[in-house]
Formats: structure tokens, C-alpha cells, sequence
């Protein structure tokens, strides 16, 4: 947008400690999922999951 | 074909990776229970194509390859990503209790949301994912350059992203309390020139 602006050294400091916050963040989102229990139809889809590897056939209608 | 032990040990490696499933899954399409379907997609598919899968190598990166390559390729199915809804979002930052790190962070999935798919996927496999430069070029078969300045590009835009909302939700509010007030003066000065 207003990119014409020259970033200052104080500037280039506060921006990268903005980025570390976006960071933190990013991993937050991330980890909140990956720390949610997983639901119970995960496993089981996987656990009754037939052993034919590579079967073709058309993917299930949602 | 697979020995009996090699697939009883694959499909346990596999569901120890759903958790990373479904947060890759839900950073690309957004809703939860969408993001759920891909998830589940790309895990049957995982195991049905073990076969491919050479063992010692990361199968974190392997089944992110199946999950984004499915998301990519089915471009009817409904967890194709849809715009997050400005109102939907609004709604969610009022409803908010909590205002102090939620807000912040649906900012940022705000934020996210607004990038290109490429620079998108490149952001959260580098910065949350915790995979290395080479795997996620694998994953999005590009060159390791490409995903670095993807992943560059993408944090800039975030930053700015950040920075325009900001801006705008405060000079909004300003404009519209001083909007009221003048209108309010107004009202009043009216009324002392009638009286």
C-alpha cells in the first residue's frame, strides 16, 4: 500500500519483533488444532481401513 | 505387497499424525468441519498409496503432499477454500470474551485467509508446520527458492494486513463518534437559532 515511506532503524527493529509476534501466533493457530483430541471417526476410519493398497474406484459423494 | 508388521506400523505412524493433518488441513480451508473432511480424505489416501511411501524418509511431508495435492485437485468438493466472511468475522470478534490473545489471533487467521494460496501454504508449513525449506518445496513441488520468498512475501502481507485493519476499525470508530457529534452540534445550534 504505502510502501514509499524509507524504514527507519527503528522501524526495521519494531518490525522484526512484529514478525516474531506473527510468528508465535502462527504457531498458536496451528497448535491449537494439532492439540485437540482427535475425533473418534479418525481412528476408526483408519482402523477399519481395508488392506487393499491403491484400489481404485471413484471417491465417495459427500 | 506390504508385509502384515510394515502396514500394523504404517497405519500407527499415520494416525500419530492426525493431529498435523487436521491443523494443515484446517490453516488451508478454514472451517472446521471441511477442513475435518479433507483431513480424513487425505489419511485414507495416505494409506491406501503406503505402498509409494519410502520408509525412513518423513511421512509427516509425505502425507502433507497427499492432503495439499487432494485439496488442489477437487476443486468442487465443498472444502475447497471459500472467502471467510467479513460479517461472520465481525460477528466472531464481538462475540469474543476473551479480548486479549483470541482477538489477536483471529486477526491473523483473518490475515492469512487473505493470502494467494501459494504464499498461504509456503507461510504455514515453514512457520508453524515445522518443516524445513526442502520439504515443503517438495510438498509444493517448487524450487526451495520459490518457498523462501513465498514464505517472505507472505509475512510481509501479513504484517500489512495487520496494519490496514487496524487502521481502519480505529479511524472508523473516530469518524463515526465525531460523525454523531457534529450531527449532534448541529441539532443543537438549530435549535438555539429557532428558539
Amino acid at each position: 500500500m504505502n510502501d514509499t515511506k524509507r524504514p527507519t532503524k527503528t522501524d526495521t527493529r519494531g518490525a522484526a519483533k512484529r514478525q516474531k509476534r506473527i510468528g508465535d501466533q502462527l504457531r498458536q493457530l496451528y497448535d491449537e488444532v494439532a492439540s485437540e483430541p482427535v475425533p473418534d471417526d479418525f481412528l476408526k476410519l483408519l482402523e477399519e481401513a481395508d488392506d487393499d493398497a491403491d484400489e481404485p474406484g471413484e471417491d465417495k459423494p459427500i | 505387497m506390504s508385509a502384515p508388521n510394515d502396514d500394523r506400523a504404517f497405519k500407527a505412524e499415520l494416525a500419530s499424525l492426525i493431529p498435523h493433518l487436521r491443523a494443515f488441513a484446517r490453516s488451508l480451508c478454514g472451517d472446521a468441519t471441511l477442513a475435518d473432511d479433507l483431513a480424513q480424505d487425505a489419511m485414507l489416501k495416505a494409506w491406501k498409496a503406503r505402498a509409494s511411501y519410502k520408509p525412513g524418509s518423513n511421512m509427516k511431508a509425505w502425507a502433507f503432499t497427499i492432503l495439499r495435492n487432494l485439496f488442489y485437485s477437487e476443486k468442487r468438493r465443498s472444502w475447497r477454500r471459500q472467502p471467510l466472511d467479513p460479517d461472520v468475522a465481525e460477528a466472531t470478534l464481538v462475540a469474543n470474551d476473551d479480548p486479549s490473545g483470541s482477538m489477536e489471533l483471529l486477526a491473523l487467521r483473518n490475515a492469512i485467509n487473505q493470502l494467494p494460496d501459494d504464499q498461504r501454504e509456503a507461510l504455514i508449513l515453514v512457520g508453524a508446520g515445522g518443516l524445513a525449506y526442502e520439504e515443503v518445496a517438495e510438498i509444493c513441488d517448487c524450487a526451495v527458492g520459490t518457498v523462501k520468498s513465498r514464505v517472505s512475501r507472505a509475512r510481509k502481507a501479513v504484517a500489512e494486513i495487520l496494519d490496514a485493519n487496524e487502521a481502519s476499525f480505529s479511524s472508523d470508530d473516530a469518524l463515526q463518534a465525531g460523525d454523531v457529534f457534529d450531527d449532534l452540534l448541529g441539532q443543537v445550534e438549530d435549535l438555539t437559532k429557532t428558539a
